[in-house]
């Protein structure tokens, strides 16, 4: 009797000890999982803040693109006539 | 906006259709969309604008997967070498628990085989000594 006593303390204990780990493990694993979230966060905002400056730039230089060419066309109309052919592939008549 | 890109993609598609540039009051050669300056010129920057907005879009879309898979991976590897952990803790313990219960079954065989040697020579003379007054 007091062997199987014994024995099931044994048991119990054991399993006190395995809880005791997997609890420990589990707040490892989930200190791990927010910092993988917290850098997932920080990279994507990084990425949408450069897509929003990329695109304000794409704007920007489209803006100042259309500011050359209607300068252009004051100066020189051959330079719009060639820029239409390029662009598109459009044969210029006179 | 919509005017311009359909006008776009109208131009993309005809290839090598005539186009003129008019002065004002100029008569024109054909029949044709006469276009102010402003609006020549928006034609022909969307191309350029509608490219690089696709190559940034493309590269962006792919940074985000990008990302999204490295965070995949890190999550994975968290859980990988936590089952891990958990696997060989388990193990161990249930071999601590094995040995310990073994120690324990062995102290128990080794005191009964006493008793049993025991009950087994007072049987013995038991049944001897029985056989004996019987004869008698």
């Amino acid at each position: 009797m007091r062997n199987i006593i014994k024995a099931h303390e044994i048991a119990q204990q054991s399993l006190k000890d395995q809880i005791s780990t997997l609890q420990s493990l589990h707040t490892e694993e989930l200190r791990l999982r927010d910092q993988a979230l917290e850098e997932y966060r920080i990279e994507i905002e990084e990425l949408e803040f450069e897509y929003e400056a990329r695109q304000a730039e794409i704007k920007d230089l489209t803006r100042a693109e259309k500011e050359v060419i209607i300068k252009e066309f004051k100066q020189d109309k051959a330079l719009i006539i060639q820029r239409f052919e390029e662009t598109y592939g459009l044969r210029y008549v006179q | 906006m919509f005017n311009n890109l359909l006008l776009l993609a109208l131009l993309s598609t005809a290839s090598a259709e005539d186009f003129t540039v008019l002065s004002e009051d100029q008569p024109a050669p054909f029949e044709g969309v006469l276009l102010s300056v402003p609006a020549a010129a928006e034609i022909l920057t969307k191309h350029e604008e509608v490219k690089l907005k696709c190559e940034l879009e493309l590269e962006f879309q792919l940074d985000t997967a990008g990302t999204q898979c490295k965070l995949d991976k890190k999550l994975l590897e968290a859980r990988i070498v936590t089952l891990d952990q958990q696997y060989t803790e388990v193990i161990t313990q249930k071999d601590l628990v094995i040995d310990k219960q073994q120690a324990i079954i062995k102290k128990q065989a080794s005191h009964r085989k006493w008793l049993w040697f025991a009950g087994g020579i007072v049987l013995g003379g038991a049944t001897y000594y029985s056989i004996q007054q019987v004869d008698k």
